[in-house]
């Protein structure tokens, strides 16, 4: 006889009350494994693309408030270009439209003739015959979300665009996004002349200090531009920001609403079980021990929480991936290290809703207890 | 008459005790002498303060003035009491306060954890005591599933667990009907006579006072009476 199965058939008594508890920390916890696996999809999604470009740094505004920063003259780049290490660059302009049902979808364009489209690979239809025709390529994530082919058209900034060909990258950004010149994409979204990032491909076998010089001289040249390295540049990224961000105000809520159910629940089960702490009292059970039994209660509680959160993530992923739209738009990582932080986050909340609890039970006299019956 | 030299057990000395900022007084200067062995009946009206008197001999409270003594010691000396509880004290209660959800076994194992009782010996000596009291069958049955006799008597069996010097028990067949309640009363006297073990209980019962070799009366907070016409105190 100890103290788990004490703790563990009250839960069994107050089966209801046990499962709305474990309900509540759970959602909060499944929304941190799901941002935090959304940060995560995000960085790798963006790793993925820099790696398939075969881009070693990315140049945008600074302080860029939106998942796609401010556009900027894509002069610069000659600038830039000029400089010792730069092997090439390719200028960048996306942005995030509605096209046809789908509320959101990254069209983006590239410089013609730069570097960036040699990685494409056409597995239907052609690439783009000069840089002025307005055609539209389709990632293959993209034909399939808006069930488009070669031969199909969309109707993007009220014109009617011809889908020429259909390209696989190994980018899932790219997989689900619209493609076209850079010189169309300027045109019809009056943004000529204008650029969101410039690809840069450095000199083969540069040092990484190098690299990281050459970014601090291109910063230094032009104020109010970020310039990162590949690797690095997902971390800065206003996008993954901003889903850390909103991960870290849901790890506040949700510390906030399991401390106060698990909070409520330990008080009512101590408010419930006042004779019973008052018979343990009486037979000689020190406050301690008292104290021992309602933590190990309240933080029972947050690690099958934290689990079942954890498991309500995985099971809330595959059902997202089941929409298409979704599916092939985010991708939520679930990193080993993410499930053991909201494991131990939800035990270490559940125990410190139980402190209050514990220690009124411990400081229960067995006389008072009596006369609660 | 000539006093019988016994070593004395538990003692209270000018307890009074107060409740509601001094408007109840529950024990108004009670003097009470317990012999090793004794087999006490504390009987009295509602209100009499018999059971507050039992719960300051348990340990459970503290008197507002005066002592209690358990063996020469003087129980506001000992700081926490629960250790005193654990080990001296065996307590019986009229509403039983098994716990639900543990099975008889653990009920009765649930002091031990307290005492030097190796986890390994805990088991056995539950099921030891279970049988004593008869009720070796039912050593997993949990209290929902027994009558309340059975209730009392796994509640004896608690109290048994850390081998106590005294055991109190209040009201002990205050709920039970009177097959029930004999049964009680017939195995706590068994109790004392086989293992010589100090008895006190409350009780406004006459028939359940009757078993015990000493009675108390008690009346608005004193000691009024005791059979046989013994000093309350030395």
């Amino acid at each position: 006889m100890n103290l788990f199965p004490m703790v563990t058939r009250n839960f069994k008594v107050r089966r209801m009350r046990t499962a709305l508890t474990l309900l509540g920390i759970a959602v909060g916890m499944m929304a941190i494994v799901s941002l935090m696996g959304l940060a995560r999809g995000f960085e790798r999604g963006w790793d993925q693309t820099m790696n398939a470009r075969g881009t070693d740094a990315v140049i945008n505004r600074v302080a860029a408030g939106s998942p796609i920063p401010a556009p900027f003259s894509e002069d610069i780049s000659l600038n830039i270009r000029s400089l010792p290490g730069v092997e090439s660059s390719g200028g960048v302009l996306s942005s995030l439209i509605p096209v046809d049902h789908l509320p959101v979808v990254l069209i983006t364009s590239w410089e013609w003739e730069s570097y960036i489209w040699k990685h494409l690979r056409i597995i239907e239809g052609r690439m783009h015959k000069h840089r002025e025709e307005q055609a539209i390529l389709l990632g293959k994530s993209a034909s399939q979300m808006l069930g488009k082919g070669v031969g199909d058209s969309l109707l993007l900034y009220g014109l009617e665009f011809p889908v020429c060909g259909i390209y696989e990258s190994t980018s899932m950004i790219e997989s689900g996004a619209i493609l076209v010149p850079l010189d169309v994409l300027q045109r019809h979204s009056d943004n000529t002349g204008k650029i969101n990032f410039l690809n840069l491909r450095f000199n083969p076998g540069m040092e990484k200090a190098a690299t990281r010089a050459l970014c601090e001289e291109i910063e230094k040249k032009h104020p109010g531009l970020s310039a990162s390295l590949a690797s690095e540049s997902a971390q800065s990224n206003s996008t993954t920001k901003a889903v850390r961000g909103m991960t870290l105000a849901v790890t506040l809520l949700a510390m906030i609403v399991g401390l106060t159910s698990v909070m409520n629940t330990m008080l009512m089960s101590v408010f419930e079980r006042t004779v019973e702490i008052g018979v343990l009292r009486a037979i000689g059970w020190k406050a301690s021990r008292i104290r021992r039994m309602i933590l190990l209660e309240a933080s029972l509680l947050g690690v099958a929480g934290g689990a079942l959160g954890v498991l309500l993530a995985f099971a809330v992923r595959e059902l997202l991936y089941l929409f298409p739209s979704i599916g092939s738009a985010i991708r939520i990582e679930i990193a080993p290290g993410a499930v053991i932080f909201t494991i131990v986050f939800a035990t270490v909340v559940g125990t410190v809703s139980g402190l209050y609890p514990a220690i009124r039970a411990s400081r229960m006299k067995p006389t008072v207890a009596f006369r609660h019956q | 008459m000539e006093i019988p030299h016994t070593p004395c057990l538990a003692e209270a000395i000018a307890v009074t005790r107060s409740y509601e900022d001094g408007r109840i007084h529950a024990l108004r200067g009670v003097d009470l002498r317990i012999e090793e062995g004794d087999f006490i009946a504390i009987t009295g009206s509602s209100g009499s303060g018999k059971t507050s008197l039992l719960q300051m001999l348990g340990g459970l409270d503290t008197p507002d003035s005066g002592e209690i003594c358990v063996r020469g010691q003087a129980l506001s000396g000992m700081g926490d009491l629960s250790s005193f509880r654990a080990q001296k004290v065996g307590f019986v209660f009229q509403s039983f306060h098994l716990l639900p959800t543990l099975t008889a076994s653990e009920n009765v194992q649930v002091p031990m954890v307290e005492s030097s009782i190796s986890r390994k010996e805990r088991a056995p000596r539950a099921a030891k005591l279970l049988s004593e009291v008869g009720l070796a069958n039912r050593t997993h049955s949990r209290p929902p599933e027994l009558s309340g006799g059975e209730r009392q008597r796994v509640a004896i069996a608690r109290s048994l667990a850390n081998e106590p010097e005294l055991l109190l028990a209040d009201e002990p067949t205050g709920n039970l009907d009177r097959a029930s309640a004999t049964m009680v009363m017939e195995l706590l006297s068994r109790i004392h006579r086989e293992t010589g073990m100090t008895l006190v209980l409350v009780t406004h019962d006459p028939t359940t006072a009757a078993y015990a070799s000493r009675q108390i009366h008690m009346s608005d907070g004193m000691v009024i009476r005791s059979t046989p016409d013994l000093p309350v105190s030395p």
